[in-house]
C-alpha cells in the first residue's frame, strides 16, 4: 500500500511536463515537414540567389553555394529525418520484434543460437551495417531508410527477446494457457501489451540513433542525393564555409538535436500515460 | 533502560497516516510481538525502529534505541547503532543476501565491523564457519563457499540470522522470517531463532501475520491494524480472551484452521 | 468411475532423480482432494500434468475415462471447458493491462463458448462476491483477496466440472484467508475441487481426501480425519508436528 501511495502521487505533474515538451518539439518539426508538402520559400532546386550569402530578409538562412536558399533545406530536412526515423524504426520494429518474439518461445538451442546472432551483428557499429547495405543498393531515402532498419533490428530483437522471456514466466500466462487461449492469440492480446511501454521508449531512442546515423551517412556521401537531402548533406556543404557563413552549420545541427530530444520526451510521456498503474489510484 | 523505546510513532505518506500514535518500549531480554495484517503499518515500525524508512514517508514521534533518538537522525550516525545495538532478520532470504557475493564474504562484513568496533583482530575464516555452525548449517564450510542461489531457502534464511547475530546485537528485529519457508523448515528456524535469542540474553521483536507462531516465541504480544495498536498484554491472555473486536475476529480465523488439526484421542 | 485417474505417473529428468515418481490418485465426482506437499515434493508438476501444460513422462491420466491427450487441441480444448485452474499469486496471475471483464472472458472467448459474455461474466463476478461494475477497473486498484476472487471468477466462469487450486490461499492474510476459503467451501458444493497447499490448516478445513506427496512420491492417501487423526507414515508425522498450533 505504501508502494501505490509513492507511485501515484510523483510521476503524473513530471509525465504531463515531459509530454508537453516532447509534444512541442516533435509537433513543430512534424508541422514544418507537413508543410513542406504544399509550400516552401522557394524551389528547393532553384538557383535563386548570390552564392553563399549570410543570412538576410529575402533568404533568412542564407543561400548555399550553389545559391538555394537554405532555410528551404533545412526545411525539408525535417520532413526527409521524420521519414528516415519513421521508416527505419517501422522497418527495425517488424523485423525485430518478430525475431525477439520467436526467440522467446524457441527451444534452448535455437534461443541461444538466435541469442548469439543477435549480440553478434550489435557489436558491429550501426553505422557500418548501413554502409555495407547501402553500398550494396545504391544511394538513395529507401536504401538509407532500408540499411538503417536493419541495423537497429538486432537491438530491438534483443530487447524484444528479454521482455517477451520475463511476460512468459509470469502466472496470467499459465492463466491464459488454462483458459484455452492459443500461443498466438497470448502472445498479441498479453506478451506484447505488456512489452509495449519499454519498446516505445525504446523505438524512441532508436528513432534518436537512426536520424543521427542517417545524418552520418549522407555526410559521409552516402546517403540520398538532393532533392531528398537530409540535414547530414547540408552539415557536409557546410564545411568549407564554416567560418564565412557559420549558420550553415549550426542550423541543420540544431535541427537535428532538437527533432531527437524531443521525441525521447514524447516516448518518456507517452509511457507514463500508457501504463494503467501510474494513471492514478482509486 | 529500555533498549527500544518507541512513544507516539506517527508515519506518513503524504496526508495518509500509516502508522498512528504508536508506543512500545522494549527492555533487554523481552520478547515482544507484533500481530499485524497487511497494511497494519508492523513492517514500516520495524524499519523505523533502525532508521529504515524509505525516503517519501516522514516520521513523527520518538524512537530511541538504547536511549539514542533515531527519528531525524542522520543515517551516518545511526550505522553505530545499527547492528551493535539491534539487528533484523526479513521475510524473503533470496533478496536479503546479495546474489553476486558468496556467503562467507557477506557474514565476514558485519564480522568485521564488530571486531573493529572493539578493537580486536580475528580469524575472519573461522568465525564465519563457527557462525554458521551456530545456527545449525551442516557442511558449514560448503556453504561458506557457496552462492546464495546455490543453498536452499531454509539455508539462506540461516545464514541471515547468522549475519544478524555476527554483531552480536542485543536487540533482534524479525519481520516475518519463516512466512517464505516450508512447514518443516519454518518449524527449526523458529526453533533455531527461540534457542539462540534465550542462550544470548537477547531481546526480540517478532512480527508477523501468524497467531500461532507469534503464541509459541514471544511473552507480549500488541496486535496492530490499520497502523493503530487495538489490543495489547500477555500472549497467552490475548489470544485466549481476545477483547478487541479485531483480534477476536483474527483468533476465530486462526482456530478455524487449526481446528482441523486437533487428533482424535 | 472416478471422475480424474492419475495411474502410475512419473516426470522427470533424469534417471535417479524424478519430479514425480510412481503417482496414483483417484478423484470422485463432487469430492474435495487436497494435495499436500513442500517445495520439491512435486505437487506443482502434478498440477501442470493435471492441466495439461506438460505431458507425463511414464504413466497416464484420465479423466471422465479419457485419456488425458495434451497434444491434442481439440482435445484439450474441451477439457479445458471442464478444467479449470486457481494460481497462488494474486499479483501475477491478472494481466496487469487488461480490465477485469476481459480478464474474466478470457476462457468464454478463447474457449469459443457461446452467449451473452458480459452477462456470463456478471454472473461469475457476484458469485464470488464481487460487484459486477468492477469491470472496467484494472488489476491494480484490488487488493490480494479481491484478485485472488477475479481469478477465482474467472476460473469458473465457463462452469467447469473440476477445479484445480494451486497454493490458492497462501499469499493471503488471515482474515481474507477464511473468506476464501469459504468461497472454495461453496464452491465445492458445485464443482469437483482439487487443493494443492503445504498448509494442513487449510486443507484440513476444505478438502475430505489428502494425498500427501513428498520427494514425487505418494506418502499417505486416504480421508482426511483419518490421517490426521492417525498419520502413518513419518513424513506425514512431522508435517502434522511441525505446524504451530493456538494456544488452548
Amino acid at each position: 500500500m505504501t508502494v501505490l501511495a509513492e507511485t501515484a502521487v510523483a510521476p503524473a505533474r513530471r509525465g504531463s511536463r515531459t509530454l508537453w515538451a516532447g509534444i512541442v518539439l516533435v509537433g513543430i518539426h512534424v508541422l514544418v515537414a507537413l508543410l513542406t508538402q504544399v509550400w516552401t520559400p522557394y524551389d528547393p532546386t532553384a538557383l535563386v540567389g548570390h552564392r553563399l550569402e549570410g543570412p538576410s530578409l529575402l533568404h533568412w538562412a542564407g543561400t548555399d553555394r550553389l545559391g538555394r536558399d537554405f532555410f528551404t533545406a533545412i526545411m525539408i530536412g525535417s520532413r526527409i529525418a521524420l521519414i528516415v526515423g519513421i521508416g527505419a524504426v517501422a522497418i527495425g520494429a517488424a523485423i525485430g520484434v518478430t525475431l525477439g518474439v520467436l526467440a522467446a518461445f524457441a527451444t534452448r538451442l535455437l534461443d541461444d543460437a538466435l541469442a548469439a546472432a543477435f549480440d553478434i551483428l550489435i557489436a558491429f557499429p550501426t553505422l557500418l551495417i548501413a554502409m555495407l547495405v547501402v553500398a550494396a543498393t545504391e544511394a538513395s531515402l529507401g536504401s538509407s531508410i532500408l540499411a538503417l532498419g536493419i541495423a537497429l533490428s538486432a537491438v530491438i530483437a534483443r530487447l524484444t527477446r528479454i521482455l517477451a522471456k520475463r511476460v512468459l514466466t509470469l502466472d496470467f500466462i499459465t492463466a491464459a494457457r488454462t483458459a484455452g487461449a492459443s500461443w498466438p492469440s497470448i502472445v498479441i492480446e498479453h506478451v506484447l501489451p505488456n512489452i509495449w511501454p519499454t519498446l516505445a521508449v525504446n523505438f524512441a531512442l532508436q528513432f534518436g540513433i537512426a536520424v543521427i546515423a542517417e545524418a552520418s551517412l549522407s555526410y559521409l556521401g552516402l546517403g540520398a542525393p538532393p532533392p531528398n537531402s537530409s540535414w547530414g548533406y547540408l552539415l557536409q556543404a557546410a564545411q568549407g564555409t564554416v567560418y564565412t557563413a557559420p549558420i550553415a552549420a549550426f542550423a541543420p545541427g540544431i535541427a537535428l538535436v532538437s527533432l531527437v530530444i524531443g521525441v525521447n520526451l514524447l516516448a518518456d510521456g507517452l509511457r507514463d500515460i500508457a501504463d494503467p498503474t501510474r494513471r492514478g489510484a482509486v | 533502560m529500555s533498549l527500544l523505546s518507541i512513544e507516539h510513532l506517527t508515519i506518513r505518506a503524504g496526508a495518509q497516516p500509516l502508522v498512528s500514535d504508536l508506543s512500545l518500549t522494549i527492555a533487554p531480554g523481552q520478547r515482544l510481538g507484533l500481530i499485524g495484517e497487511s497494511g497494519s503499518g508492523k513492517s514500516l515500525t520495524a524499519l523505523a525502529a533502525i532508521g529504515l524508512l524509505p525516503s517519501g514517508l516522514s516520521a513523527g514521534g520518538s524512537v530511541q534505541l538504547a536511549g539514542h533518538e533515531v527519528v531525524g537522525t542522520r543515517d551516518a550516525n545511526l550505522t553505530r547503532l545499527r547492528g551493535a545495538v539491534a539487528a533484523t532478520v526479513f521475510q524473503e532470504p533470496l533478496t536479503a543476501l546479495d546474489p553476486l557475493m558468496r556467503v562467507r564474504s557477506q557474514i565476514a562484513e558485519p564480522l568485521r565491523r564488530r571486531a573493529r568496533r572493539d578493537g580486536r583482530r580475528i580469524d575472519v575464516e573461522r568465525e564465519v564457519v563457527d557462525l554458521l555452525g551456530l545456527v545449525a548449517i551442516a557442511e558449514p564450510e560448503r556453504v561458506a563457499r557457496s552462492y546464495p542461489h546455490e543453498i536452499s531457502g531454509g539455508q539462506r534464511q540461516r545464514v541471515a540470522i547468522a549475519m544478524a547475530l555476527a554483531c552480536r546485537p542485543q536487540l533482534l528485529i524479525a519481520d516475518e522470517p519463516t512466512t517464505a519457508l516450508d512447514v518443516t523448515t519454518q518449524a527449526s528456524i523458529l526453533e533455531l531463532l527461540d534457542r539462540l535469542v534465550r542462550e544470548r540474553n537477547m531481546a526480540l521483536l517478532f512480527i508477523s501475520h501468524d497467531l500461532p507462531i507469534v503464541s509459541g516465541i514471544v511473552d507480549d504480544v500488541i496486535v496492530l491494524r490499520r497502523g493503530a495498536a487495538v489490543e495489547r498484554g500477555a500472549v497467552a491472555r490475548v489470544l485466549t480472551r481476545p477483547e478487541h473486536g479485531y483480534t477476536q475476529a483474527l483468533v476465530a480465523a486462526a482456530h478455524r484452521f487449526d481446528a482441523g488439526l486437533e487428533r482424535a484421542p | 468411475m472416478s471422475l480424474l485417474e492419475v495411474e502410475h505417473v512419473g516426470f522427470g529428468y533424469s534417471r535417479d532423480r524424478r519430479t514425480l515418481d510412481d503417482v496414483s490418485l483417484a478423484l470422485e465426482r463432487g469430492s474435495a482432494l487436497g494435495i499436500v506437499g513442500e517445495s520439491g515434493s512435486g505437487k506443482t508438476t502434478l498440477l501442470r500434468l493435471l492441466l495439461g501444460l506438460n505431458r507425463p513422462s511414464t504413466g497416464s491420466i484420465r479423466f471422465d475415462g479419457d485419456r488425458l491427450d495434451a497434444g491434442n487441441a481439440a482435445f484439450m480444448r474441451n477439457y479445458r471447458r471442464k478444467v479449470q485452474a486457481v494460481f497462488q499469486d494474486p499479483y501475477s496471475s491478472l494481466d496487469p493491462r487488461q480490465t477485469i471483464g476481459r480478464i474474466v472472458s478470457e476462457p468464454l472467448r478463447a474457449l469459443r463458448i457461446e452467449g451473452d459474455h458480459r452477462g456470463i461474466v456478471a454472473e461469475a463476478l457476484t458469485s464470488v462476491g464481487l460487484e459486477r461494475s468492477i469491470v472496467e477497473r484494472y488489476p491494480h486498484q484490488f487488493s490480494g483477496g479481491q484478485r485472488q476472487r477475479i481469478a477465482i471468477a474467472r476460473a469458473i466462469v465457463a462452469r467447469p466440472q473440476l477445479l484445480l487450486a494451486d497454493e490458492a490461499v497462501s499469499a493471503l492474510d488471515l482474515s481474507t484467508r477464511v473468506r476464501i476459503v469459504e468461497l472454495f467451501q461453496r464452491l465445492a458444493t458445485q464443482m469437483t475441487l482439487v487443493f494443492v497447499s503445504h498448509d494442513l490448516g487449510v486443507v484440513a478445513a476444505l478438502c475430505d481426501r489428502l494425498v500427501i506427496l513428498q520427494h514425487g512420491r505418494v506418502v499417505e492417501a486416504g480421508a482426511t480425519r483419518e490421517i490426521l487423526s492417525r498419520p502413518a507414515h513419518p513424513y506425514t508425522i512431522s508435517l502434522l508436528n511441525s505446524v504451530p498450533r493456538m494456544p488452548a
